[in-house]
């Protein structure tokens, strides 16, 4: 650049402001801070409200598991216990191979081990 | 809230509703030949499966209300039944003519037979057929 562009081009410029008073400054500077503090609180409240209902929903989701859970049955037929306190000489537990079912079967005589001695 | 709202909509989709009942039916079982019996076609194919008998018939039946208070409820000839507890704990006792013959504790599922049998009566045996629908 030139000199007598650089001459030129400072004079345009504008001049540079006088320094403000440090109280000043201190002063202004808190008001945009309260005014950005007053702005901030909206987009916090929807924050907090969203997170507020997600948690809500999962904990809906997480009670209605659980309850869903509880009513439903166990995958398989179980036998939990049994006890019985009729004459029997033996009992048969087996389950279908074709068609699903359980079979508890009391059986009066001896049940007998066909590989053993007759 | 989209993902929340799907994922309650797949548990409630994916879990399967409980019974509402038991159905308790007393079957007699004989080597005699007889027809089908129309009330137990459901079952039918899972007894001869299972059991060597010619013929099943209905003897009597009846329903408990899932989960079950505690009641008795009485079948022919002489048995009387009481359950309590839902159909994952089903606590079910049988006796005849005032008698305890068993007491177990099941986990059904819907549609499902389990048979308990094998007491000596009628013709042959009888038996319990429960069914939770």
């Amino acid at each position: 650049m030139k000199t007598a562009d650089a001459v030129r081009h400072a004079a345009r410029r504008r001049p540079i402001p006088a320094p403000m008073p440090s109280e000043e400054f201190w002063d202004r500077f808190e008001d945009r801070a309260q005014s950005l503090r007053r702005d901030a609180p909206a987009v916090s409240r929807v924050f907090s409200g969203r997170i507020w209902a997600t948690a809500a929903a999962c904990a809906l989701i997480l009670a209605l598991g659980i309850g869903l859970f509880h009513r439903t049955p166990a995958p398989a037929d179980t036998i939990r216990s049994l006890t019985i306190l009729t004459d029997h000489a033996g009992v048969i537990i087996l389950r279908g191979r074709q068609h699903p079912g359980t079979l508890i079967w009391m059986t009066q005589e001896a049940l007998t081990d066909p590989g053993g001695e007759s | 809230m989209k993902w929340t709202l799907f994922c309650a909509l797949a548990l409630l989709a994916t879990a399967a509703p409980a019974a509402e009942r038991l159905q308790i039916r007393v079957v007699e079982a004989s080597m005699e030949e007889s027809a089908a019996d129309p009330g137990l076609r459901d079952v039918a194919a899972f007894l001869k499966e299972n059991l060597p008998y010619r013929s099943f018939r209905l003897v009597d039946q009846t329903t408990l209300a899932l989960p079950a208070p505690g009641n008795r409820v009485s079948l022919r000839p002489g048995f009387a039944v009481l359950g309590k507890g839902p159909q994952n704990r089903l606590d079910l006792t049988l006796e005849k003519d005032g008698r305890v013959l068993l007491n177990t504790v099941l986990s059904l599922r819907d549609g499902v037979p389990v048979v308990v049998g094998g007491f000596p009566g009628g013709r042959g045996r009888l038996m319990f057929v429960l069914v939770a629908r």
